[in-house]
């Protein structure tokens, strides 16, 4: 077969590949994934070669873990990857006017699906393919069989086929990527549960059974009919998103958030007809753009800007947060010296995360899209003038979230203070009192600072990716990474260098860590019940390393507030392409 | 003092150079109009002088005031309307206008008037209250002008403002431009639609490959292209020796034997219109139409340009 033979068969998969070759997330992705597969592999493996003191001969029989390892992992992968992979093959199509020409063409609903399939679960394998050395090593080891192996290989193929067919599904029936990511992700929590279960099913198949001992006929017989599910989800996946192709291919992209406002406005009109005959408090009085028109706009017509729109958000965050706490104040049972708050922070703070890296990015990817940046920029305002305005519907959506954030720093005061006072004796000097301290000024600085470095970090990320997917899911990865690192960091340290995660000289690092303020009691907590697996200096050290501990974070967490907004309104100007006064007669 | 002066402009995107030293001047009062192919440089050149192109070498200043040194003083000073519609679709034509007038801080007591004034110029007025998404592809370019207007700018840069807009806007557009032109605006105007600049423009510059090929007024222009003029006649009894006789002739560069007419194309000043008459009739031939005609823009700019890009 001659290169154009190649070339020309499969046209839609090849050009979708040269596409991905030509991009460099490809590439990026790729690095990442490898960087976190195999951290993950070392971590496993210093983890059952004892810390990295013994190894050799020990080690022999015990490939078992870290076989289960690398299957979740690259599970986890898939059902992370996959999408933000696949999500946009018939989007991106859609977004660029190009899906109606490739209708056109003498490529049928089905060839376009499969094509565009294709290409989205090659690259996969290619991800995929990289875990091959780390099953070497893993066979190598010892303790698992060939079967378990290739049962693994094939339960992975499987997984890859499902969650991309429901990607290009997706991808088909939405009119933006944005949408089809929304769709699919809010899936995979699901198929991620599924798969489990699934996984466990094949694992308890295979297990301990050498190749010349396994009955081939029946095994592969039982081996098909639990794949039936996964081949059928498939099948359904890609006939439906046949479907779709043609009937959704030139749906107008929608606002749904908008929309389903403008619903519960109506709901709640109709509501309040009924109960109050129309009663009104406070009215929206709009007296049209008169000195910021910027923000104006920012915080009049976009639906996460209005204030009727950001009550109704809070409503959605702040009553069920207020039944629970009202539950746990009576039901005796649960009271606790903890309470409920660290529960509703890991709930809240991934919502805030999300809602104001989406609304920060948006402000400038809409003018991007509507092309109306370029009029913007040449109105005689300044840049921390255009910048301070355009942030001015996310500052509001911060000082929502701030309600709910609040609410939880007055719980734990009042719960600790008032209601646990009589079963724990307070005084201020005491690790307790001083704990308490240290919780409520973290959660208070936490609703401060952190809402404003995540907006930051989002509109630096914006003003270079262009995109708004891309720009959301970096700010998502770089908080994740801020997040985790530290800890990361601390663990690799004493698997390196054999040093005792209690020793003191470890803790410092996970002051950089916004866990650590946010979480700190639980992970003291776990850190004590569990075998050392995280830093955690001797009681009394702790005690009087907290303040310094959290002085350091404050420091750091202001520095980068400060910093981060500084260079952005000095780069702001340099990354959008507009002329700034490079002389001192400006 | 200079509206717009440009001088050895050079515009880079990374190795791609798009711009190679141009210079332009343009005179208060004046409509310049920028022609070239897709890719020629007009939308970088106009860029740098909107202040929306940071990276640049040369020298480029909007009535004197250099666009380096001073970007926000320029940004007073011009008006822009790009290639695309740049209007934001969730406000009305209202809500439109009073969005730049506050941004370009004109007094609140003034911006009613103002914005009544550039709605009733851009015939907007009756649309006032329609939301910018209902506006047809005329109106809304329409309506970028009346934004570009709410300042009062000196000057006027307008990057293809006729591009995808059917004939009829297209003349209600020209009309507008004329009548801002009557109001002593300088315009800078790129188009493709060669024939309205050569109607409209006082002077026109031809760009190419990011070189500026000539720039005059348009008489001028034909005059540098020496070939300027064509005449085209129908004769009874057309002989070859006609033809022959009129390749012959001093000052004749061309003659294109047609099916239905002789198409004769000659130098200007070389030779004049009715010496060719003259000499056709001294031939012997019966003269059924003699039509001399001025090349058209199209003509010349397809003779200056080659179809290059930078």
């Amino acid at each position: 077969m001659n290169v154009s033979e190649m070339t020309f068969g499969l046209p839609l998969l090849t050009k979708d590949m040269i596409e991905q070759a030509a991009q460099r997330r490809t590439y990026v992705l790729r690095v990442i994934y490898a960087a976190v597969l195999y951290g993950a592999a070392l971590w496993i493996y210093a983890d059952i070669s004892g810390g990295g003191a013994q190894a050799g001969v020990t080690n022999l029989g015990r490939g078992q873990g870290m076989f289960q390892m690398l299957v979740k992992v690259q599970l986890f992968a898939i059902l992370v990857l996959l999408p933000a992979i696949s999500c946009g093959a018939i989007t991106s199509e859609k977004e660029r006017d190009t899906l109606g020409l490739l209708l056109l063409t003498q490529l049928g609903t089905r060839t376009i699906i499969l094509e565009k399939l294709a290409s989205r679960l090659v690259t996969m394998a290619t991800y995929q393919l990289m875990s091959l050395p780390l099953f070497a090593v893993v066979y190598g080891l010892g303790g698992v069989e060939l079967v378990e192996i290739l049962m693994a290989i094939w339960f992975l193929m499987l997984s890859s086929l499902v969650v991309g067919a429901i990607s290009i599904y997706f991808s088909s029936w939405h009119s933006t990527t944005a949408g089809a990511f929304m769709s699919t992700y809010a899936l995979m929590p699901f198929l991620g549960c599924f798969g489990g279960i699934w996984l466990s099913a094949f694992s308890q198949r295979g297990t301990g059974q050498s190749l010349g001992e396994l009955n081939i006929i029946p095994f592969l017989i039982v081996m098909a009919v639990m794949s039936i599910p996964a081949v059928a989800v498939t099948i359904g996946a890609i006939a439906s998103a046949q479907q779709q192709l043609l009937i959704r291919a030139f749906v107008p992209p929608r606002n749904v958030l908008l929309e389903m406002f403008k619903k519960l406005d109506a709901f709640f009109e109709e509501l309040n007809q009924q109960t109050t005959r129309g009663v009104v408090l406070v009215r929206d009085h709009d007296t049209g753009p008169r000195f910021a028109p910027v923000a104006w706009r920012e915080t009049r017509k976009k639906s996460l800007g209005t204030v009727r729109y950001l009550f109704r958000f809070l409503v959605l965050l702040e009553v069920p947060l207020a039944i629970s706490i009202s539950w746990t104040v009576l039901d005796m049972r649960t009271q606790s010296f903890d309470g409920p708050t660290a529960f509703f922070l890991a709930v809240l703070w991934p919502i805030a995360v999300v809602a104001i890296a989406v609304h920060t990015t948006n402000v400038l990817a809409s003018e991007r899209s509507r092309q109306t940046l370029d009029v913007l920029l040449v109105a005689p305002l300044s840049p921390a003038d255009l910048v301070g305005q355009k942030l001015a519907g996310v500052r509001r959506l911060i000082g929502m979230l701030s309600v709910p954030f609040t609410t939880l720093v007055v719980f734990q005061a009042v719960w600790t203070l008032y209601v646990l006072r009589g079963m724990i004796a307070l005084e201020w000097n005491s690790p307790g009192g001083k704990t308490f301290l240290h919780e409520v000024l973290g959660m208070a600085f936490a609703m401060i600072v952190y809402p404003r470095v995540i907006q930051w970090i989002a509109f630096h990320l914006i003003l270079r990716l262009k995109n708004q997917t891309q720009a959301v899911l970096s700010t998502l990865a770089v908080v994740i990474t801020i997040c985790g690192l530290p800890y990361l960091i601390v663990y690799l340290i004493s698997i390196g260098c054999g040093i005792v995660l209690h020793d003191p000289r470890m803790e410092w690092l996970t002051w950089f860590s916004p866990i650590r303020v946010l979480f700190h009691r639980q992970i003291v907590d776990v850190a004590m019940q569990s075998p050392p697996r995280l830093p955690l200096p001797s009681k009394d050290g702790m005690q009087d390393r907290l303040f310094l501990g959290l002085g350091l974070h404050v420091s750091l967490f202001l520095a980068a507030w400060v910093l981060l907004r500084h260079r952005a309104l000095r780069d702001f100007s340099g990354w959008i392409g507009r002329t700034e006064p490079t002389g001192g007669d400006a | 003092m200079l509206a717009v002066d440009v001088r050895d402009l050079r515009v880079r995107y990374g190795r791609l150079e798009a711009v190679k030293g141009i210079t332009l001047e343009i005179p208060p009062g004046e409509v310049f109009g920028f022609i070239g192919p897709n890719g020629a440089g007009k939308s970088s050149t106009i860029r740098v002088l909107a202040t929306l192109q940071p990276k640049f070498e040369g020298k480029a200043k909007i009535m004197d005031l250099d666009i380096r040194s001073k970007p926000h003083q320029v940004r007073e000073k011009i008006g822009y309307v790009p290639d695309f519609f740049g209007v934001y679709e969730d406000l009305t034509a209202r809500e439109y206008l009073h969005f730049f007038a506050a941004a370009y801080r004109l007094p609140i007591s003034r911006r009613k008037a103002v914005v009544d004034d550039v709605l009733q110029l851009t015939d907007l007025t009756n649309k006032i209250d329609s939301p910018v998404d209902s506006l047809s592809r005329g109106m809304k370019q329409r309506l970028s002008l009346a934004r570009v207007l709410l300042h009062d700018p000196a000057v006027l840069l307008l990057d293809e403002p006729a591009s995808g807009l059917d004939p009829r806007a297209r003349i209600e557009m020209r009309e507008l431009l004329k009548a801002l032109k009557e109001m002593g605006k300088t315009i800078l105007i790129s188009s493709h639609i060669l024939h309205e600049l050569a109607q409209l423009c006082t002077r026109i510059g031809i760009i190419e490959a990011g070189r500026m090929v000539t720039q005059g007024s348009v008489a001028d222009i034909y005059r540098q292209l020496g070939v300027l003029k064509i005449v085209h006649v129908q004769v009874a009894h057309q002989t070859p020796e006609l033809i022959a006789s009129l390749k012959g002739l001093a000052g004749i560069t061309h003659v294109d034997d047609q099916a239905d007419r002789i198409s004769i194309r000659f130098e200007d000043g070389a030779i004049e219109v009715e010496d060719i008459h003259d000499f056709i009739h001294a031939q012997g031939a019966r003269i059924r139409m003699f039509q001399p005609e001025v090349m058209d823009m199209e003509t010349a700019f397809m003779k200056l340009t080659e179809g290059q890009t930078a």
